[in-house]
């Protein structure tokens, strides 16, 4: 019983952090481009862009608008891109055994390299091969995220 | 000794025969001093201290130092050809690729570095502190609601996220000051909720809560006190990753604009010329090298200057 009600918590936590994206990643990608440039281009006469508009719904309330990218989204369609005009799901599934694979391959390099160096170096408290470790992950602690390449 | 965790009672000898058994004076100590002298004992932090008051003091007098204004192109600064001067008689330090001193465009950049590696550390800090009390002290929902907003933010990849800000507002000082401090703030909320967790368990906290203390004033006035020490620290060792991190956003080209030299600028526009005019990259990249370590070793010497067992206490 515990253990489903911890399922439980988790697992709206985790829905709440999907919430959380999503609203961000929307508002982003609301905020970078005007959808209808990035798609047709910038030879677009206001008369052709107001039909656009009003064909794609993109003169509704922005909560409506989330609301119908959320529910799209829920059902697999996630628009089609900017750049290759075809949807998007199709992208992210051709490309998606290759970043899985990168990942696990990352996880398990992590794993396999830090276990053994973190138990060496408690092993070896205080001696210059400990310092060493520590000064490594230290240097790599305080690089910010994206400062590490 | 005895300790309540701020003020130490120090029992010392006078000299004598009876002396040698029987304290006959009582020295009140304060863990701070205490502090600052085991840090007096530690070489490389003197060194890493001695470094940064050099940096400093030539970054802040960079008005007065420079010998060029850093934004200017000078025609005497290329060759015949148009390529950049190696370092010489008239340009100190040689110049980049446009004609400008490097020298000049060295301390201006260093001003530029420093203010806002500091800017960001004291946002983060002062965020990250806050949220992070308030998660750990209070708990329950609170807590796992404001963990779940540092999830959401950790779940972005930085590079994204970073480009997308500057994007969407243009490239400037405040937007890389803005664009760090999202991105850094997480680090500082787990490390002070983590504190914050192990010190609400302890007695004096139980005590003042079973006195009727308000929550309020303990967590100003009890549990902050003890949080200094490991954000002083951490205070001082995330500025090398800031100001590397601001050397990216310019590498990317979502940093300060072009003509505005900052450290991070410089190695981007060295970069691009390390073969043939090396001087570019090597002197913002020394400068760089220099101030994370001095940083690193400051921060190294607060770590083990607040550490009692460490093998600076006498």
């Amino acid at each position: 019983m515990k253990l489903v009600r911890y399922i439980i918590k988790r697992i709206v936590g985790a829905l709440f952090v999907l919430f959380g994206i999503t609203i961000i990643t929307f508002t982003l990608s609301n905020l970078i481009t005007d959808s209808i440039t990035a798609t047709y281009g910038i030879h677009i006469k206001p008369e052709q862009r107001e039909l656009i508009k009003n064909q794609f719904g993109l003169n509704d309330p922005l909560p409506l608008q989330f609301g119908r990218y959320v529910w799209n989204a829920i059902r697999g369609d996630l628009g089609n891109s900017y750049r290759t005009r075809t949807p998007v799901m199709e992208s992210i599934i051709k490309v998606l055994p290759n970043t899985l694979l990168l990942a696990v391959a990352g996880l398990m390099a992590e794993i396999l390299i830090s276990i053994p160096i973190g138990i060496l170096a408690a092993l070896k408290k205080g001696s210059v091969l400990d310092r060493l470790i520590l000064l490594v992950t230290l240097i790599g602690q305080t690089l910010p995220i994206f400062g590490g390449g | 000794m005895f300790s309540n965790g701020k003020v130490d009672i120090e029992v010392k000898n006078t000299g004598g025969n009876i002396d040698r058994h029987f304290p006959t004076e009582l020295k009140r100590v304060k863990s701070t001093s205490r502090f600052w002298k085991r840090f007096s004992h530690n070489i490389p932090a003197l060194l890493g201290l001695g470094i940064i008051f050099l940096v400093l003091a030539i970054t802040l007098a960079a008005p007065s130092l420079a010998p060029y204004d850093p934004k200017l192109q000078f025609d005497e600064g290329l060759t015949p050809l148009g390529e950049p001067i190696g370092p010489g008689d008239l340009f100190t330090l040689g110049t980049d690729s446009l004609g400008r001193d490097i020298l000049s465009r060295l301390l201006y950049g260093g001003q530029l570095s420093l203010f806002i590696a500091l800017s960001v550390n004291s946002i983060t800090l002062l965020v990250g502190t806050a949220v992070g009390m308030i998660s750990g002290y209070f708990g329950g929902l609170v807590d796992a609601f404001l963990s779940r907003v540092v999830d959401t933010m950790l779940a972005f990849p930085g590079i994204l996220f970073a480009l997308a800000i500057s994007t969407i507002l243009k490239p400037g000082v405040g937007v890389v000051i803005l664009i760090l401090s999202l991105t850094g703030w997480t680090g500082i909320t787990r490390l002070v909720r983590g504190q914050v967790l192990s010190l609400r368990e302890r007695e004096f906290i139980l005590a003042a809560r079973a006195v009727g203390v308000k929550n309020r004033s303990i967590l100003l006035r009890h549990i902050v006190p003890h949080l200094i020490s490991p954000l002083i620290i951490v205070f001082t060792l995330s500025i090398p990753g800031i100001i590397l991190g601001e050397a990216v956003l310019s590498y990317l080209g979502a940093g300060v604009p072009p003509d505005v030299p900052s450290w991070g600028n410089l190695i981007q526009d060295g970069s691009h010329y390390y073969r043939s005019a090396p001087w570019i990259l090597l002197f913002p990249g020394m400068a760089i090298f220099l101030t994370v370590l001095g940083f690193t070793l400051i921060g190294e010497g607060f770590k083990d200057a607040s550490n009692p067992y460490s093998k600076y206490s006498k």
